[in-house]
């Protein structure tokens, strides 16, 4: 067991131990997954447009587009754990916020639709994976959102 | 005359209609297209048997190390399936299409198509970088994004920040 796993499986939440993985190399790496998945789901949308070709189907545009919004609110997320570790509790309010948005409007999304080949238990298992992830953004933005209405007294100059 | 189902297309009824194509790289790109599924859904079978292990409190030490072993096979499985897929669009398919009596005036199945085979392989990429950064292994994730896929970000930038 690594001792970053250690720390984060006892105590899960903000602040981050120090030994957790950089939230900043997160984002990117959430930020370029859903550069991808955005880029996927345009090329998939390329053959539609020409005369000969087939079009692909839709449940396959869905997942690619799903997939670049949970990314993309992953790294709202990251960016946000980020800015609250530098201590800038404004910024990272807002970007928390956001991806709480996201999130939220994510898993009502995934109530309604979803293609008809995936089973039910899968479509449960990315239910419960969206929820968690937006309980856990939830905790993170209760946490700055504290921070952030506190009043603190900085030493300017010491006499 | 080669036969296949083509699974990609929308259809009415969702009946996937069985093709008949010529040539043989078409054979060559179903084939290989097929095997890449395969491995997509066995990668993601072995991931989800392993559930969130990592979550857990009350896990042996020599547990916790077979199923990250697990986990490494799978995201081996993962990289071979995006490979794969890039193998298609780049050598296959190009190749392909330089063959005489290739596809001409009749419609084709987004299978046989570049950017299609391009997307799968971009979709592949994000499940691997989702299963590595929730489950907090990113030494091994970067160890294996570095062999495999052109990350944006320069490499002293990273290793500053997976510190």
């Amino acid at each position: 067991m690594t001792k970053s796993l250690y720390d984060s499986v006892v105590t899960p939440g903000p602040p981050l131990p120090a030994s957790h993985p950089s939230p900043a190399l997160l984002a990117k790496l959430h930020l370029e997954a859903a550069a991808l998945c955005a880029s996927a789901e345009s090329l998939m949308r390329i053959p539609a447009s020409r005369k000969n070709d087939m079009e692909v189907t839709e449940s396959l545009l869905l997942f690619a587009r799903d997939t670049a919004a949970l990314h993309g609110a992953l790294a709202r997320k990251w960016l946000g754990a980020e800015k609250g570790a530098q201590d800038a509790h404004g910024m990272a309010v807002g970007f928390l916020g956001w991806a709480k948005r996201d999130l939220d409007a994510l898993r009502d999304s995934g109530t309604r639709k979803g293609g008809k080949e995936e089973g039910r238990d899968e479509r449960r298992d990315r239910r419960g994976h969206i929820a968690a992830e937006a309980e856990d953004v939830a905790q993170f933005l209760r946490y700055y959102k504290r921070m952030n209405d506190t009043v603190r007294a900085l030493v300017v100059c010491r006499v | 005359m080669f036969s296949w189902r083509t699974t990609l297309s929308a259809h009415l009824f969702n009946n996937s209609p069985r093709l008949s194509l010529p040539a043989l790289p078409s054979e060559l790109i179903f084939t290989l297209l097929t095997y890449g599924f395969a491995l997509f859904n066995l990668a993601r079978l072995n991931v989800v048997a392993l559930g969130t292990y990592e979550r857990e409190r009350g896990i042996s030490d020599a547990e916790r190390k077979t199923k990250d072993e697990k986990l490494g096979f799978a995201v081996t499985l993962f990289c071979k399936a995006s490979g794969l897929f890039e193998h298609v669009t780049t050598t296959v398919l190009s190749g392909a299409e330089q063959t005489p009596g290739w596809q001409t005036g009749r419609s084709r199945p987004p299978e046989l198509s570049n950017e299609v085979s391009l997307a799968l392989s971009k979709c592949v990429v994000p499940s691997l970088s989702l299963i590595v950064s929730a489950r907090g292994s990113l030494i091994t994730a970067v160890a294996f994004l570095d062999g495999w896929i052109d990350l944006p970000l320069p490499r002293r930038n990273r290793s500053r920040s997976a510190n």
